[in-house]
């Protein structure tokens, strides 16, 4: 545990080096809230009527999960990571990790979570007052089982993007130029996992398949739960169904890494 | 006599360029297949995520679905080409300044400004932009509509109005490192800014409609030659749109001479 401990201190000191940069970057985060605000404002005003809604989600729900889902894609997006396996991988710099005493995944997991940490002490100063500008928007009173089935839905949602991310490097033992594929799977996984809009939105049919995928908990599921949009009874469903896509990665990592560094020419020395 | 002798002599340099590029772009066929249909997905994506909005209401602010895929597609040929011709320039031109490496350009025959802003082409974004025109004969051809020959004119000239709009901004930002070393993290703007101009102008009110129209003219860029085809553009509007992507590049001129000014190199 102890040696983790010193990945998570070290790597933490690492970003936090350039933290201007980091808050740079926390702020431009929020621009395209305004144009989501601007646009959803535009569509409810067209549709007319008293209330209008758009498979049941109001206005003010699509403005709360617009800024909410900052919130579950700060746990589970993975920014760079497959890259990085890939590199190490093609590079050969993983031999460096096989030759100590630690566990390759378990390394990138903490170094993943060390980013988190520096990602969420800034955006304990930023989120507020962002969810404090759009309190209005926030109508629904969250019940104490919601509390409960969002936090469980953000960790589920923090496991699969790492477990994804490191899914999709670890194919990095098979084929060695992989970065356009990699854009490509991650803008897919970004729109899937209903960054951009609501997946209910998808219509019944669509939704049917997208909220079955594991993406659906990177952002989706925590918020939708938050807003109260989810049934008492199926929240015990929609978290177990989760954690088998969990379980299902941690399966085909292992087959992967098990297959994988047969393969491995270890480039470099 | 002697200015269109001039005008050719960099036509011709920037066709040299351009053929260099492109040999070396081709000595990788299959990476280029790829990455053109990747760079198309966001695209796709946008088009997905509006024909998703648009199954629920009929139009936004009295912009239909197909008044959408138009604004789209001309947004995308507008950022493609631009992309194609002069972002990877930008880029480049931040680590040639603060490594000292300008005196490439500097010591050439040649306008510097002309020589550091078209060297390289990315001919994936360029070939990219041909998409969005297609989304724009599509939706012109769905909503029936046949454009005058003077339409097409003022819908060209104004989108090379917007193409000089985003020039000036990136190639700004570049000459930034000039003074502050490093200003790579200004170029995230870039993605930012081109989020404000691809919705449609009249959703935007108060002062964010001033600012996008004014300081950041963001609205003039894919806003104003759509609007040429919709009508709705008026005399005055025009006449904004066209000045303002002249004194932008004007601008960019003026940023580019103070900035020398402050060149050190580091390469002779």
């Amino acid at each position: 545990m102890k040696k983790y401990w010193a990945i998570l201190t070290t790597r933490t000191q690492e970003d936090m080096a350039y933290r201007a940069n980091y808050f740079i970057g926390a702020l431009f985060r929020f621009l395209p809230l305004v144009t989501s605000i601007v646009l959803w404002y535009a569509v409810f005003k067209s549709m007319g009527g008293t209330h209008p809604k758009i498979e049941g989600m109001s206005y003010q729900n699509l403005i709360a999960y617009t800024a909410l889902v900052y919130i579950s894609r700060g746990v589970s997006s993975m920014p760079g990571m497959t890259r990085d396996i890939c590199n190490d991988i093609k590079d050969g710099n993983l031999n460096r990790y096989i030759v100590r005493p630690i566990n390759y995944s378990g390394y990138q997991i903490v170094y993943r979570l060390a980013h988190k940490l520096v990602f969420w002490l800034i955006a304990a100063v930023t989120f507020p007052v962002i969810f404090f500008l759009l309190r209005h928007d926030f109508t629904h009173q969250i019940q104490p089982e919601e509390w409960v089935a969002f936090i469980i839905a953000l960790i589920i949602g923090f496991w699969i993007g790492m477990l994804f991310s490191l899914t999709i490097g670890l194919l990095a033992f098979w084929f060695l130029e992989i970065s356009t594929f990699l854009y490509v799977i991650s803008t897919i996984e970004y729109f899937l996992s209903g960054n951009l809009i609501p997946l209910n939105l998808f219509g019944p049919k669509m939704f049917e398949i997208v909220g079955k995928l594991p993406f659906s908990y990177e952002a989706f599921w925590p918020v939708l739960i938050l807003l109260g949009k989810v049934a008492q009874h199926q929240l015990v469903s929609i978290l177990l169904w989760g954690i088998g896509w969990v379980f299902f990665f941690l399966i085909v990592i292992n087959i992967l890494w098990f297959l994988g560094i047969r393969r491995y020419s270890a480039v470099g020395g | 006599m002697v200015q269109i002798k001039q005008l050719f002599r960099y036509i011709r340099v920037f066709g040299y360029m351009f053929l260099n590029c492109l040999v070396r772009e081709m000595q990788f066929k299959i990476n280029f297949m790829i990455r053109l249909l990747a760079e198309s997905l966001w695209l796709f994506l946008m088009v997905a995520y509006f024909l998703i909005i648009y199954k629920h209401v009929h139009d936004i602010d009295g912009w239909t679905k197909w008044d959408m895929i138009l604004l789209l597609g001309t947004n995308h040929f507008i950022n493609q080409i631009f992309e194609g011709i002069f972002f990877e320039n930008c880029i480049k031109l931040t680590d040639n300044i603060r490594q000292g490496d300008l005196d490439f350009a500097l010591t050439k025959p040649m306008n510097s400004q002309f020589l550091v802003s078209v060297r390289y082409t990315d001919f994936a974004s360029i070939m990219n932009a041909v998409v969005g025109l297609i989304m724009v004969v599509v939706a012109l051809h769905k909503m029936h509509y046949v454009p005058t020959w003077s339409q097409d004119v003022m819908y060209a000239i104004l989108i090379l109005n917007g193409i000089l709009i985003y020039y000036t901004f990136m190639f700004s930002f570049s000459i930034l490192t000039f003074w502050m070393g490093r200003a790579n993290n200004l170029f995230d703007l870039y993605y930012q800014f081109s989020t404000f101009s691809r919705y449609p102008a009249n959703i935007y009110k108060g002062a964010l409609r001033f600012i996008l129209w004014y300081l950041i003219p963001m609205l003039v860029v894919a806003n104003c030659p759509v609007d040429v085809f919709k009508r709705t553009l008026s005399g005055v509007g025009m006449i904004y749109g066209f000045i303002v992507g002249f004194l932008f590049f004007i601008m960019s001129t003026f940023f580019w001479k103070k900035g020398l000014a402050h060149y050190r190199s580091a390469s002779s």
